[in-house]
């Protein structure tokens, strides 16, 4: 670092406490003298906060510990908020549903999911007490969820659509092209057995036809991502993203009637 | 352990198994807790408390999945039977042994269930079941061997 001459110190205090005593009498100088003193004063200022720091650590300590509990209890209480907010807007949108569809539904919270891996399936807290069949239609206003596979006096379960065991007749929605959806217990549906020249195009939505008679015609099943050939080469097969997003849904209407 | 504990546990297992676990999932799969603990039953138990605690998780695990079958009861049974008779033979004191039966369980498991699939004409895609049965024996594998450490 610069090396102060003693001279050039005392030269340049000097000058200092002139434009100091100076200021006083004289306004326009006191903007000046405050510029001179603002390194200084920001050093003071830092070491006076680090002294204050060791002084009163044990107070500080007490009020951070204090706060950093306040912070943490308004953060549960922000996200308790937040999960009632989601939940209202869920529940808007599915009685907005409920309002516009012409099907008869009822609404089912999900309280459980299959313990395996190897099917999917959820199950719901109304059964047939509260008019829920074997075999009714589970929808959501976003699109088709599964059917109904079993039902209890007071629960049901619910095969999803990506369940393997589960096939649904569908419909491109552009092109009218018919076919056979399937799960594939992962995020995807496969869509099979299509004639080689399909008019499917990536985006595509999919409906149910309505050919199986269980599923109402038009219900959206989700979009088309991915096409491709099948091993033999004689048919091709399309990849949709369902409409639902079915490892996270919380809340289903069951078509009744 | 009393009998009323070991059926509570069971219990408190299947509804962990079948609620919070999904939120623990990896690539879809999930461990399997039930059939974590038959193998434990089976490896602590005598063979009547140890079958009866089987046919009570694989009750449970058929009662909450989808398909109809008494196949995971009788499984779990199985699992025992096998287990009780392997260890008249061989010393399943280790832990890696241990963990290396819960993944033999599960594997031959899954490999029933595709046999089934395969034979109502609705098979699983196999590149879907090769990623399941191996995420899902490690995990499980792992969840297990936690579970031996502990109760070393």
């Amino acid at each position: 670092m610069f090396k102060l001459q003693k001279s050039k110190l005392t030269f340049y205090l000097c000058l200092a406490c002139i434009i100091l005593i100076l200021a006083s009498f004289i306004p326009f100088l006191r903007p000046l003298a405050l510029d001179i003193f603002r390194l200084p004063l920001n050093v003071a200022t830092l070491a006076g906060r680090e002294v204050r720091a060791i002084v009163f650590y044990h107070h500080n300590y007490i009020a951070s510990d204090r706060l950093s509990k306040e912070n943490d209890f308004l953060k549960n209480k922000l996200n308790q908020e937040l999960e009632l907010y989601l939940e209202n807007k869920r529940l808007k949108a599915l009685l907005l549903f409920k309002q516009k569809t012409s099907f008869k539904v009822l609404a089912a919270a999900v309280i459980g999911r299959s313990p395996d891996n190897w099917s999917s399936a959820v199950i719901i807290d109304k059964g047939s007490r509260a008019g829920v069949k074997r075999g009714a239609v589970v929808i959501n206003y976003l699109g088709l969820v599964g059917r109904v596979s079993e039902t209890g006096l007071e629960t049901a379960k619910v095969i999803l659509i990506n369940d393997p065991n589960l096939s649904v007749s569908c419909i491109d929605q552009r092109s009218r092209q018919e076919g056979l959806v399937s799960g594939t217990l992962g995020s995807y549906l496969v869509m099979k057995y299509l004639p080689k020249d399909a008019d499917l195009k990536i985006s595509d939505t999919v409906l149910t036809s309505g050919l199986t008679a269980i599923y109402p015609k038009g219900l959206i099943i989700g979009n088309i991502v991915d096409t491709g050939e099948e091993f033999s080469g004689l048919s091709r097969y399309c990849l949709i993203k369902p409409a639902v997003n079915l490892s996270s849904v919380e809340e289903v209407l069951i078509i009744i009637q | 352990m009393k009998k009323r504990a070991q059926v509570t546990i069971i219990i408190i297992l299947a509804l962990v198994q079948v609620t919070i676990l999904d939120y623990f999932k990896v690539f879809n799969v999930k461990p399997d807790l039930l059939l974590i603990c038959t193998i434990a039953g089976a490896l602590f138990f005598e063979f009547k408390p140890a079958i009866l605690l089987a046919l009570l998780a694989g009750a449970l695990k058929d009662v909450f999945s989808v398909d109809t079958s008494i196949r995971d009861m009788l499984l779990f049974a199985f699992w025992v039977y096998l287990i009780k008779e392997l260890g008249k033979r061989v010393p399943l004191e280790n832990t890696s042994v241990r963990v290396f039966l819960v993944i033999a369980a599960l594997i031959f498991s899954a490999l029933i269930n595709r046999g089934i699939s395969l034979y109502a004409l609705n098979p699983i895609p196999l590149g879907v079941f090769l990623r399941s049965i191996f995420l899902e024996s490690l995990y499980t594998g792992l969840v297990s061997l936690m579970f031996f450490k502990l109760i070393r």
